[in-house]
Protein backbone atom coordinates (compact mmCIF):
# COMPACT_ATOMS: atom_id res chain seq x y z
CA UNK A 1 0.00 0.00 0.00
CA UNK A 2 2.77 2.41 0.89
CA UNK A 3 4.63 1.61 -2.37
CA UNK A 4 1.47 2.22 -4.43
CA UNK A 5 0.71 5.60 -2.87
CA UNK A 6 4.37 6.62 -3.25
CA UNK A 7 4.22 5.75 -6.95
CA UNK A 8 0.99 7.71 -7.34
CA UNK A 9 2.52 10.73 -5.69
CA UNK A 10 5.59 10.43 -7.95
CA UNK A 11 3.42 10.20 -11.05
CA UNK A 12 1.38 13.19 -9.96
CA UNK A 13 4.53 15.17 -9.31
CA UNK A 14 5.94 14.38 -12.74
CA UNK A 15 2.66 15.31 -14.45
CA UNK A 16 2.68 18.64 -12.69
CA UNK A 17 6.20 19.43 -13.85
CA UNK A 18 5.59 18.40 -17.47
CA UNK A 19 2.32 20.32 -17.71
CA UNK A 20 3.86 23.52 -16.43
CA UNK A 21 6.69 23.76 -19.00
CA UNK A 22 4.91 23.89 -22.41
CA UNK A 23 2.60 26.72 -21.40
CA UNK A 24 5.35 29.06 -20.29
CA UNK A 25 7.44 28.24 -23.37
CA UNK A 26 4.63 29.11 -25.79
CA UNK A 27 4.03 32.41 -24.09
CA UNK A 28 7.73 33.25 -24.29
CA UNK A 29 7.89 32.53 -28.02
CA UNK A 30 4.71 34.28 -29.14
CA UNK A 31 5.03 37.62 -27.40
CA UNK A 32 8.28 38.93 -28.90
CA UNK A 33 7.29 38.33 -32.56
CA UNK A 34 3.98 40.23 -32.27
CA UNK A 35 5.51 43.22 -30.54
CA UNK A 36 8.48 43.24 -32.91
CA UNK A 37 6.16 43.33 -35.95
CA UNK A 38 4.35 46.38 -34.64
CA UNK A 39 7.67 48.02 -33.84
CA UNK A 40 8.81 47.44 -37.43
CA UNK A 41 5.72 49.14 -38.85
CA UNK A 42 6.13 52.20 -36.68
CA UNK A 43 9.87 52.23 -37.47
CA UNK A 44 8.98 52.18 -41.14
CA UNK A 45 6.66 55.16 -40.76
CA UNK A 46 9.26 57.09 -38.78
CA UNK A 47 11.97 56.39 -41.33
CA UNK A 48 9.71 57.45 -44.19
CA UNK A 49 8.79 60.68 -42.40
CA UNK A 50 12.42 61.53 -41.66
CA UNK A 51 13.48 60.92 -45.23
CA UNK A 52 10.61 62.94 -46.68
CA UNK A 53 11.59 65.89 -44.49
CA UNK A 54 15.06 65.94 -46.01
CA UNK A 55 13.81 66.05 -49.60
CA UNK A 56 13.33 69.43 -51.22
CA UNK A 57 10.17 69.62 -53.31
CA UNK A 58 10.73 73.17 -54.48
CA UNK A 59 7.78 75.03 -55.88
CA UNK A 60 5.60 72.11 -56.90
CA UNK A 61 2.83 73.62 -54.77
CA UNK A 62 2.80 76.69 -57.04
CA UNK A 63 2.15 74.41 -60.01
CA UNK A 64 -0.84 72.92 -58.19
CA UNK A 65 -2.08 76.38 -57.21
CA UNK A 66 -2.05 77.47 -60.85
CA UNK A 67 -4.38 74.66 -61.84
CA UNK A 68 -7.93 75.42 -62.79
CA UNK A 69 -10.69 73.78 -60.76
CA UNK A 70 -11.13 70.65 -62.90
CA UNK A 71 -7.42 69.80 -62.80
CA UNK A 72 -7.36 70.35 -59.04
CA UNK A 73 -10.27 67.92 -58.71
CA UNK A 74 -8.48 65.30 -60.74
CA UNK A 75 -5.33 65.54 -58.62
CA UNK A 76 -7.35 65.63 -55.43
CA UNK A 77 -7.70 68.45 -52.93
CA UNK A 78 -4.36 67.59 -51.35
CA UNK A 79 -0.86 68.93 -51.44
CA UNK A 80 1.88 66.98 -53.18
CA UNK A 81 3.35 65.60 -49.93
CA UNK A 82 -0.04 64.36 -48.75
CA UNK A 83 -0.50 62.66 -52.10
CA UNK A 84 2.80 60.84 -51.63
CA UNK A 85 1.66 59.61 -48.20
CA UNK A 86 -1.63 58.42 -49.68
CA UNK A 87 0.15 56.44 -52.35
CA UNK A 88 2.57 54.86 -49.85
CA UNK A 89 -0.32 53.74 -47.65
CA UNK A 90 -2.27 52.54 -50.68
CA UNK A 91 -5.31 54.77 -50.17
CA UNK A 92 -5.31 56.12 -53.70
CA UNK A 93 -7.33 53.53 -55.51
CA UNK A 94 -10.87 54.88 -55.37
CA UNK A 95 -10.54 57.83 -57.73
CA UNK A 96 -11.72 56.48 -61.07
CA UNK A 97 -15.43 57.32 -60.95
CA UNK A 98 -14.69 60.87 -59.86
CA UNK A 99 -12.25 61.33 -62.77
CA UNK A 100 -14.94 60.22 -65.19
CA UNK A 101 -17.41 62.72 -63.69
CA UNK A 102 -14.87 65.51 -64.00
CA UNK A 103 -14.22 64.67 -67.66
CA UNK A 104 -17.95 64.71 -68.37
CA UNK A 105 -18.36 68.12 -66.76
CA UNK A 106 -15.32 69.45 -68.69
CA UNK A 107 -16.85 68.25 -71.96
CA UNK A 108 -20.20 69.90 -71.33
CA UNK A 109 -18.72 73.19 -70.15
CA UNK A 110 -16.49 73.53 -73.20
CA UNK A 111 -19.20 72.55 -75.66
CA UNK A 112 -21.46 75.21 -74.18
CA UNK A 113 -18.75 77.85 -74.42
CA UNK A 114 -18.00 77.03 -78.07
CA UNK A 115 -21.64 77.07 -79.23
CA UNK A 116 -22.04 80.88 -79.61
CA UNK A 117 -18.97 81.15 -81.89
CA UNK A 118 -20.08 78.20 -83.98
CA UNK A 119 -23.55 79.65 -84.45
CA UNK A 120 -22.22 83.12 -85.32
CA UNK A 121 -19.79 81.89 -87.96
CA UNK A 122 -22.36 79.59 -89.56
CA UNK A 123 -24.88 82.42 -89.68
CA UNK A 124 -22.40 84.84 -91.26
CA UNK A 125 -21.30 82.33 -93.89
CA UNK A 126 -24.84 81.39 -94.86
CA UNK A 127 -25.76 85.08 -95.12
CA UNK A 128 -22.74 85.69 -97.33
CA UNK A 129 -23.64 82.75 -99.49
CA UNK A 130 -27.18 83.99 -99.98
CA UNK A 131 -26.07 87.54 -100.75
CA UNK A 132 -23.52 86.17 -103.21
CA UNK A 133 -26.29 84.45 -105.09
CA UNK A 134 -27.89 87.82 -105.75
CA UNK A 135 -25.11 88.88 -108.12
CA UNK A 136 -25.98 90.29 -111.53
CA UNK A 137 -24.18 89.25 -114.68
CA UNK A 138 -22.40 92.58 -115.27
CA UNK A 139 -20.37 92.94 -112.09
CA UNK A 140 -20.69 89.31 -110.91
CA UNK A 141 -17.12 88.35 -110.38
CA UNK A 142 -15.89 91.36 -108.47
CA UNK A 143 -19.05 91.42 -106.35
CA UNK A 144 -18.41 87.82 -105.43
CA UNK A 145 -14.82 88.58 -104.51
CA UNK A 146 -15.75 91.54 -102.36
CA UNK A 147 -18.41 89.57 -100.49
CA UNK A 148 -16.02 86.69 -100.03
CA UNK A 149 -13.37 89.11 -98.74
CA UNK A 150 -15.72 90.61 -96.16
CA UNK A 151 -17.13 87.29 -94.94
CA UNK A 152 -13.65 85.86 -94.76
CA UNK A 153 -12.40 88.82 -92.73
CA UNK A 154 -15.22 88.48 -90.22
CA UNK A 155 -14.68 84.72 -89.87
CA UNK A 156 -10.96 85.21 -89.35
CA UNK A 157 -11.55 87.78 -86.61
CA UNK A 158 -13.99 85.53 -84.78
CA UNK A 159 -11.88 82.39 -84.99
CA UNK A 160 -8.60 84.15 -84.14
CA UNK A 161 -9.71 84.86 -80.58
CA UNK A 162 -10.23 81.16 -79.89
CA UNK A 163 -7.01 80.20 -81.68
CA UNK A 164 -5.00 82.59 -79.53
CA UNK A 165 -6.62 81.13 -76.45
CA UNK A 166 -5.67 77.61 -77.55
CA UNK A 167 -2.09 78.65 -78.32
CA UNK A 168 -1.71 80.27 -74.89
CA UNK A 169 -3.19 77.16 -73.29
CA UNK A 170 -0.65 74.90 -75.01
CA UNK A 171 2.28 77.18 -74.16
CA UNK A 172 1.31 77.38 -70.51
CA UNK A 173 0.82 73.59 -70.34
CA UNK A 174 4.29 73.01 -71.77
CA UNK A 175 5.70 75.50 -69.27
CA UNK A 176 3.91 73.72 -66.42
CA UNK A 177 5.31 70.35 -67.54
CA UNK A 178 8.80 71.85 -67.58
CA UNK A 179 8.36 73.16 -64.02
CA UNK A 180 7.20 69.72 -62.90
CA UNK A 181 10.24 68.03 -64.42
CA UNK A 182 12.51 70.52 -62.66
CA UNK A 183 11.10 69.48 -59.28
CA UNK A 184 10.42 65.77 -59.66
CA UNK A 185 13.50 64.63 -61.58
CA UNK A 186 16.05 65.86 -58.99
CA UNK A 187 14.10 64.10 -56.23
CA UNK A 188 14.00 60.83 -58.17
CA UNK A 189 17.70 61.04 -59.00
CA UNK A 190 18.56 61.79 -55.35
CA UNK A 191 16.61 58.74 -54.16
CA UNK A 192 18.23 56.53 -56.79
CA UNK A 193 21.70 57.73 -55.74
CA UNK A 194 20.95 57.18 -52.06
CA UNK A 195 19.76 53.65 -52.71
CA UNK A 196 23.02 52.91 -54.49
CA UNK A 197 21.77 52.74 -58.06
CA UNK A 198 24.81 54.42 -59.53
CA UNK A 199 24.56 52.79 -62.96
CA UNK A 200 20.97 53.94 -63.31
CA UNK A 201 21.83 57.47 -62.23
CA UNK A 202 24.63 57.54 -64.80
CA UNK A 203 22.08 56.74 -67.49
CA UNK A 204 19.13 58.77 -66.28
CA UNK A 205 20.80 62.02 -65.27
CA UNK A 206 21.93 63.10 -68.77
CA UNK A 207 18.69 61.86 -70.31
CA UNK A 208 16.59 63.81 -67.83
CA UNK A 209 18.63 66.98 -68.31
CA UNK A 210 18.33 66.55 -72.07
CA UNK A 211 14.57 66.09 -71.84
CA UNK A 212 13.99 68.95 -69.45
CA UNK A 213 15.98 71.59 -71.30
CA UNK A 214 16.58 70.55 -74.91
CA UNK A 215 13.44 68.68 -75.86
CA UNK A 216 10.99 71.01 -74.17
CA UNK A 217 13.03 73.95 -75.48
CA UNK A 218 12.78 72.48 -78.99
CA UNK A 219 9.03 72.26 -78.64
CA UNK A 220 8.54 75.79 -77.35
CA UNK A 221 11.01 77.68 -79.51
CA UNK A 222 11.06 75.75 -82.79
CA UNK A 223 7.92 73.69 -83.18
CA UNK A 224 5.47 76.23 -81.79
CA UNK A 225 6.67 78.92 -84.25
CA UNK A 226 6.34 76.33 -87.05
CA UNK A 227 2.74 75.88 -86.04
CA UNK A 228 2.17 79.64 -85.98
CA UNK A 229 3.69 80.03 -89.46
CA UNK A 230 1.48 77.22 -90.72
CA UNK A 231 -1.67 78.88 -89.36
CA UNK A 232 -0.68 82.28 -90.77
CA UNK A 233 0.00 80.77 -94.21
CA UNK A 234 -3.34 79.04 -94.02
CA UNK A 235 -5.07 82.37 -93.38
CA UNK A 236 -3.24 83.99 -96.29
CA UNK A 237 -3.67 81.27 -98.86
CA UNK A 238 -7.44 81.11 -98.48
CA UNK A 239 -7.85 84.84 -98.99
CA UNK A 240 -8.43 84.54 -102.70
CA UNK A 241 -8.74 81.74 -105.18
CA UNK A 242 -6.03 83.05 -107.45
CA UNK A 243 -3.22 83.27 -104.93
CA UNK A 244 -2.72 79.88 -103.32
CA UNK A 245 0.01 79.02 -100.85
CA UNK A 246 -1.10 75.44 -100.11
CA UNK A 247 2.16 73.80 -101.02
CA UNK A 248 4.17 76.16 -98.83
CA UNK A 249 1.84 75.35 -95.97
CA UNK A 250 2.33 71.66 -96.78
CA UNK A 251 6.11 72.13 -96.59
CA UNK A 252 5.84 73.62 -93.10
CA UNK A 253 3.49 70.78 -92.08
CA UNK A 254 5.85 68.03 -93.18
CA UNK A 255 8.80 69.81 -91.54
CA UNK A 256 6.77 69.78 -88.34
CA UNK A 257 5.91 66.10 -88.66
CA UNK A 258 9.46 65.02 -89.44
CA UNK A 259 11.08 66.99 -86.62
CA UNK A 260 8.61 65.75 -84.03
CA UNK A 261 8.71 62.19 -85.36
CA UNK A 262 12.48 61.95 -85.30
CA UNK A 263 12.88 63.61 -81.89
CA UNK A 264 10.21 61.39 -80.37
CA UNK A 265 11.39 58.13 -81.91
CA UNK A 266 15.07 58.64 -81.16
CA UNK A 267 14.46 59.80 -77.59
CA UNK A 268 12.03 57.01 -76.75
CA UNK A 269 14.16 54.27 -78.32
CA UNK A 270 17.33 55.45 -76.59
CA UNK A 271 15.70 55.84 -73.17
CA UNK A 272 13.84 52.53 -73.35
CA UNK A 273 16.81 50.44 -74.42
CA UNK A 274 19.23 51.97 -71.93
CA UNK A 275 16.71 52.13 -69.14
CA UNK A 276 15.50 48.57 -69.47
CA UNK A 277 18.99 47.11 -69.62
CA UNK A 278 20.15 49.12 -66.61
CA UNK A 279 16.97 48.76 -64.56
CA UNK A 280 17.64 45.25 -63.38
CA UNK A 281 21.38 45.59 -62.72
CA UNK A 282 21.30 47.90 -59.73
CA UNK A 283 18.33 46.17 -58.13
CA UNK A 284 20.23 42.88 -58.37
CA UNK A 285 23.38 44.24 -56.75
CA UNK A 286 21.44 45.73 -53.84
CA UNK A 287 19.50 42.51 -53.34
CA UNK A 288 22.76 40.56 -53.33
CA UNK A 289 24.17 42.77 -50.59
CA UNK A 290 21.00 42.34 -48.54
CA UNK A 291 21.14 38.54 -49.01
CA UNK A 292 24.70 38.48 -47.71
CA UNK A 293 23.82 40.41 -44.57
CA UNK A 294 20.74 38.30 -43.90
CA UNK A 295 22.56 35.01 -44.25
CA UNK A 296 25.12 35.86 -41.61
CA UNK A 297 22.43 36.47 -38.99
CA UNK A 298 21.29 33.17 -37.51
CA UNK A 299 17.83 34.24 -36.41
CA UNK A 300 14.43 32.71 -36.81
CA UNK A 301 12.18 35.23 -38.51
CA UNK A 302 13.72 38.14 -40.28
CA UNK A 303 12.38 41.07 -38.28
CA UNK A 304 15.40 41.47 -36.11
CA UNK A 305 18.58 43.06 -37.53
CA UNK A 306 16.90 44.58 -40.58
CA UNK A 307 17.72 48.18 -39.73
CA UNK A 308 19.72 48.73 -42.90
CA UNK A 309 17.09 47.11 -45.08
CA UNK A 310 14.43 49.34 -43.47
CA UNK A 311 16.24 52.47 -44.60
CA UNK A 312 16.72 51.30 -48.17
CA UNK A 313 13.16 49.98 -48.38
CA UNK A 314 11.65 53.27 -47.24
CA UNK A 315 13.72 55.13 -49.84
CA UNK A 316 12.39 52.67 -52.40
CA UNK A 317 8.79 53.30 -51.34
CA UNK A 318 9.27 57.05 -51.46
CA UNK A 319 10.83 56.84 -54.93
CA UNK A 320 7.91 54.86 -56.30
CA UNK A 321 5.38 57.11 -54.58
CA UNK A 322 7.01 60.30 -55.90
CA UNK A 323 7.00 58.83 -59.40
CA UNK A 324 3.35 57.88 -59.08
CA UNK A 325 2.34 61.28 -57.72
CA UNK A 326 4.27 62.97 -60.54
CA UNK A 327 2.39 60.94 -63.15
CA UNK A 328 -0.92 61.82 -61.50
CA UNK A 329 0.06 65.51 -61.58
CA UNK A 330 0.88 65.21 -65.28
CA UNK A 331 -2.51 63.62 -65.96
CA UNK A 332 -4.25 66.46 -64.13
CA UNK A 333 -2.20 68.98 -66.16
CA UNK A 334 -2.96 67.71 -69.64
CA UNK A 335 -6.53 66.37 -69.48
CA UNK A 336 -8.19 69.79 -69.59
CA UNK A 337 -6.17 71.29 -72.51
CA UNK A 338 -6.50 68.14 -74.60
CA UNK A 339 -10.27 68.01 -74.14
CA UNK A 340 -10.58 71.70 -75.06
CA UNK A 341 -8.42 71.25 -78.18
CA UNK A 342 -10.30 68.15 -79.31
CA UNK A 343 -13.65 69.86 -78.89
CA UNK A 344 -12.42 72.89 -80.84
CA UNK A 345 -11.21 70.74 -83.73
CA UNK A 346 -14.50 68.83 -83.83
CA UNK A 347 -16.41 72.12 -83.76
CA UNK A 348 -14.37 73.43 -86.70
CA UNK A 349 -15.05 70.30 -88.72
CA UNK A 350 -18.75 70.52 -87.90
CA UNK A 351 -18.81 74.14 -89.04
CA UNK A 352 -17.10 73.25 -92.30
CA UNK A 353 -19.59 70.45 -92.83
CA UNK A 354 -22.57 72.73 -92.30
CA UNK A 355 -21.23 75.69 -94.31
CA UNK A 356 -20.21 73.70 -97.39
CA UNK A 357 -23.66 72.97 -98.84
CA UNK A 358 -25.31 76.18 -97.68
CA UNK A 359 -22.70 78.92 -97.93
CA UNK A 360 -19.38 79.71 -99.53
CA UNK A 361 -17.28 76.68 -100.46
CA UNK A 362 -14.03 78.54 -99.93
CA UNK A 363 -14.87 79.40 -96.33
CA UNK A 364 -15.62 75.73 -95.68
CA UNK A 365 -12.25 74.73 -97.14
CA UNK A 366 -10.51 77.35 -95.00
CA UNK A 367 -12.14 76.12 -91.81
CA UNK A 368 -11.42 72.44 -92.49
CA UNK A 369 -7.73 73.10 -93.25
CA UNK A 370 -7.57 75.13 -90.04
CA UNK A 371 -8.89 72.07 -88.17
CA UNK A 372 -6.05 70.00 -89.65
CA UNK A 373 -3.55 72.54 -88.37
CA UNK A 374 -4.94 72.66 -84.84
CA UNK A 375 -4.29 68.94 -84.44
CA UNK A 376 -0.59 69.87 -84.38
CA UNK A 377 -1.09 71.32 -80.91
CA UNK A 378 -2.53 68.06 -79.62
CA UNK A 379 0.38 66.16 -81.15
CA UNK A 380 2.82 68.44 -79.33
CA UNK A 381 1.19 67.94 -75.94
CA UNK A 382 0.78 64.19 -76.34
CA UNK A 383 4.41 63.71 -77.47
CA UNK A 384 5.89 65.61 -74.53
CA UNK A 385 3.63 63.86 -72.02
CA UNK A 386 4.42 60.44 -73.46
CA UNK A 387 8.16 60.99 -73.22
CA UNK A 388 7.77 62.18 -69.63
CA UNK A 389 5.63 59.13 -68.76
CA UNK A 390 8.17 56.72 -70.24
CA UNK A 391 11.05 58.33 -68.36
CA UNK A 392 9.23 58.37 -65.02
CA UNK A 393 7.90 54.84 -65.51
CA UNK A 394 11.41 53.51 -66.14
CA UNK A 395 12.71 55.19 -62.99
CA UNK A 396 9.85 53.69 -60.95
CA UNK A 397 10.60 50.20 -62.29
CA UNK A 398 14.35 50.35 -61.80
CA UNK A 399 16.44 49.72 -58.68
CA UNK A 400 13.63 48.01 -56.80
CA UNK A 401 14.64 46.17 -53.67
CA UNK A 402 11.21 45.24 -52.35
CA UNK B 1 11.60 85.23 -83.81
CA UNK B 2 10.90 88.80 -84.90
CA UNK B 3 12.48 88.11 -88.29
CA UNK B 4 10.12 85.16 -88.78
CA UNK B 5 7.09 87.26 -87.87
CA UNK B 6 8.16 90.07 -90.22
CA UNK B 7 8.56 87.49 -93.02
CA UNK B 8 5.08 86.13 -92.50
CA UNK B 9 3.63 89.64 -92.25
CA UNK B 10 5.26 90.69 -95.52
CA UNK B 11 3.78 87.64 -97.25
CA UNK B 12 0.37 88.51 -95.84
CA UNK B 13 0.73 92.11 -96.94
CA UNK B 14 1.71 91.32 -100.51
CA UNK B 15 -1.12 88.77 -100.85
CA UNK B 16 -3.67 91.30 -99.56
CA UNK B 17 -2.42 93.90 -102.03
CA UNK B 18 -2.62 91.47 -104.92
CA UNK B 19 -6.16 90.43 -103.96
CA UNK B 20 -7.29 94.06 -103.81
CA UNK B 21 -5.64 94.81 -107.13
CA UNK B 22 -7.39 91.84 -108.71
CA UNK B 23 -10.73 93.04 -107.38
CA UNK B 24 -10.43 96.60 -108.68
CA UNK B 25 -8.76 95.61 -111.94
CA UNK B 26 -11.05 96.07 -114.96
CA UNK B 27 -11.50 93.28 -117.49
CA UNK B 28 -8.97 93.50 -120.28
CA UNK B 29 -5.96 92.07 -121.97
CA UNK B 30 -3.49 93.36 -119.38
CA UNK B 31 -5.13 91.10 -116.79
CA UNK B 32 -2.95 88.07 -117.24
CA UNK B 33 0.25 90.09 -117.34
CA UNK B 34 -0.65 91.88 -114.11
CA UNK B 35 -1.47 88.55 -112.51
CA UNK B 36 1.87 87.12 -113.61
CA UNK B 37 3.81 90.08 -112.20
CA UNK B 38 1.95 89.90 -108.90
CA UNK B 39 2.65 86.17 -108.46
CA UNK B 40 6.32 86.82 -109.29
CA UNK B 41 6.46 89.47 -106.56
CA UNK B 42 4.84 87.03 -104.10
CA UNK B 43 7.47 84.38 -104.88
CA UNK B 44 10.22 86.95 -104.34
CA UNK B 45 8.83 87.85 -100.93
CA UNK B 46 8.55 84.18 -99.93
CA UNK B 47 12.18 83.34 -100.71
CA UNK B 48 13.61 86.65 -99.49
CA UNK B 49 15.05 85.36 -96.15
CA UNK B 50 16.99 82.53 -97.84
CA UNK B 51 20.15 84.52 -98.78
CA UNK B 52 20.45 85.79 -95.21
CA UNK B 53 20.16 82.22 -93.89
CA UNK B 54 22.86 80.98 -96.24
CA UNK B 55 25.25 83.83 -95.37
CA UNK B 56 24.89 83.61 -91.61
CA UNK B 57 26.63 80.28 -91.09
CA UNK B 58 27.75 81.13 -87.58
CA UNK B 59 24.31 80.75 -86.08
CA UNK B 60 24.72 79.59 -82.51
CA UNK B 61 22.44 76.59 -82.24
CA UNK B 62 23.98 75.05 -79.13
CA UNK B 63 21.28 74.88 -76.52
CA UNK B 64 22.31 75.26 -72.91
CA UNK B 65 21.47 72.14 -70.97
CA UNK B 66 20.63 72.65 -67.30
CA UNK B 67 22.10 69.75 -65.38
CA UNK B 68 19.64 68.16 -63.03
CA UNK B 69 21.21 68.28 -59.61
CA UNK B 70 21.15 65.76 -56.80
CA UNK B 71 20.11 66.98 -53.38
CA UNK B 72 23.22 66.48 -51.34
CA UNK B 73 21.58 67.09 -47.93
CA UNK B 74 19.33 64.07 -48.33
CA UNK B 75 22.23 61.85 -49.32
CA UNK B 76 24.31 63.01 -46.35
CA UNK B 77 21.51 62.26 -43.89
CA UNK B 78 20.75 58.97 -45.62
CA UNK B 79 24.32 57.77 -45.28
CA UNK B 80 24.43 58.83 -41.63
CA UNK B 81 21.26 56.80 -41.00
CA UNK B 82 22.85 53.88 -42.86
CA UNK B 83 25.90 54.10 -40.64
CA UNK B 84 23.72 54.01 -37.49
CA UNK B 85 21.80 51.04 -38.86
CA UNK B 86 25.00 49.12 -39.56
CA UNK B 87 26.26 49.80 -36.04
CA UNK B 88 23.07 48.58 -34.40
CA UNK B 89 22.87 45.56 -36.73
CA UNK B 90 26.41 44.55 -35.84
CA UNK B 91 25.68 44.87 -32.11
CA UNK B 92 22.64 42.62 -32.50
CA UNK B 93 24.73 40.17 -34.49
CA UNK B 94 27.22 39.98 -31.64
CA UNK B 95 24.42 39.37 -29.15
CA UNK B 96 23.16 36.46 -31.20
CA UNK B 97 26.63 34.94 -31.28
CA UNK B 98 26.83 35.28 -27.51
CA UNK B 99 28.70 38.48 -26.78
CA UNK B 100 26.55 41.19 -25.22
CA UNK B 101 27.09 44.95 -25.00
CA UNK B 102 29.63 45.19 -27.78
CA UNK B 103 29.33 48.64 -29.32
CA UNK B 104 30.57 49.52 -32.78
CA UNK B 105 31.47 52.84 -34.32
CA UNK B 106 31.97 53.29 -38.03
CA UNK B 107 33.94 56.10 -39.60
CA UNK B 108 32.07 57.48 -42.62
CA UNK B 109 34.14 59.06 -45.36
CA UNK B 110 33.31 60.57 -48.70
CA UNK B 111 35.38 61.40 -51.73
CA UNK B 112 32.78 63.79 -53.07
CA UNK B 113 30.75 61.19 -54.92
CA UNK B 114 30.88 57.96 -53.00
CA UNK B 115 30.39 57.25 -49.35
CA UNK B 116 32.37 54.47 -47.73
CA UNK B 117 33.47 53.24 -44.34
CA UNK B 118 37.17 53.14 -43.71
CA UNK B 119 37.51 52.41 -39.99
CA UNK B 120 35.54 50.38 -37.51
CA UNK B 121 36.07 50.83 -33.76
CA UNK B 122 34.93 47.91 -31.64
CA UNK B 123 34.41 48.73 -27.96
CA UNK B 124 34.93 45.59 -25.88
CA UNK B 125 35.17 47.30 -22.51
CA UNK B 126 31.66 46.32 -21.46
CA UNK B 127 31.83 42.86 -23.02
CA UNK B 128 29.56 40.33 -21.37
CA UNK B 129 29.92 36.74 -22.41
CA UNK B 130 26.56 35.05 -22.35
CA UNK B 131 25.97 31.59 -21.11
CA UNK B 132 25.46 29.86 -24.42
CA UNK B 133 28.90 30.89 -25.72
CA UNK B 134 31.97 28.86 -24.92
CA UNK B 135 34.46 30.48 -22.65
CA UNK B 136 37.27 31.79 -24.80
CA UNK B 137 40.15 34.10 -24.21
CA UNK B 138 40.20 37.60 -25.58
CA UNK B 139 42.30 36.83 -28.68
CA UNK B 140 39.92 34.12 -29.89
CA UNK B 141 36.97 36.43 -29.21
CA UNK B 142 38.56 39.16 -31.32
CA UNK B 143 39.23 36.72 -34.17
CA UNK B 144 35.65 35.52 -34.10
CA UNK B 145 34.30 39.09 -34.13
CA UNK B 146 36.65 39.95 -37.01
CA UNK B 147 35.38 36.96 -38.99
CA UNK B 148 31.73 37.83 -38.49
CA UNK B 149 32.24 41.54 -39.27
CA UNK B 150 34.08 40.81 -42.49
CA UNK B 151 31.06 38.89 -43.77
CA UNK B 152 28.94 42.03 -43.41
CA UNK B 153 31.26 44.93 -44.20
CA UNK B 154 34.31 44.59 -46.40
CA UNK B 155 37.42 46.76 -46.69
CA UNK B 156 37.41 48.29 -43.23
CA UNK B 157 40.24 48.57 -40.74
CA UNK B 158 39.10 47.18 -37.41
CA UNK B 159 40.42 48.65 -34.15
CA UNK B 160 39.61 47.03 -30.83
CA UNK B 161 39.23 49.07 -27.68
CA UNK B 162 39.24 47.43 -24.29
Amino acid sequence: MKKKSFLVYLLFFFCLIFSAFPVSNIELIQKPICSVKMDVESDFNDTINDQLKDLDFGNIEDVIKDFDSSSKNIFGETSFLEKIFEIIKGENLNNYTSIWDIIKSLLFDNILSLLPIIATIIAISILGGMVGNLRTSSNGKSMESIIHFIIYGLTVILISSIIFKMINLTSSTLGSIKKQTEVIFPVLLTLLTAMGGTTSVGVYQPVMSFFSSTIIGLFTSFIMPLFLISVALNFISNLSSSVKLDKLSGFINSLFKWVIGMAFTLFTAFVSIQGISVAAVDGLSIRTAKFTIKNTLPVVGSYISDGLFLIIASSNLIKNAVGGAGLLLLLATIISPIIQLVLFILALKLMAGIIQPLGDNKIAEFISSLAKDMSMLIVMLVCVSFMYVILTGLVICSVNVI
Amino acid sequence: MSSISSWVLSIAGIVCISVIIEIIMPEGQMNKYIRGVLSFIIILVIISPLPNLLKAKDINVNPTINQIGIQQEFIDNFNIAKKDAYESDLSKLMENIGYGDVSFELNLKTDGEKYYFDKLFVDLSKLVIKENAQHKDIVEIKEEILGEVSKVIKDVEVYFEE
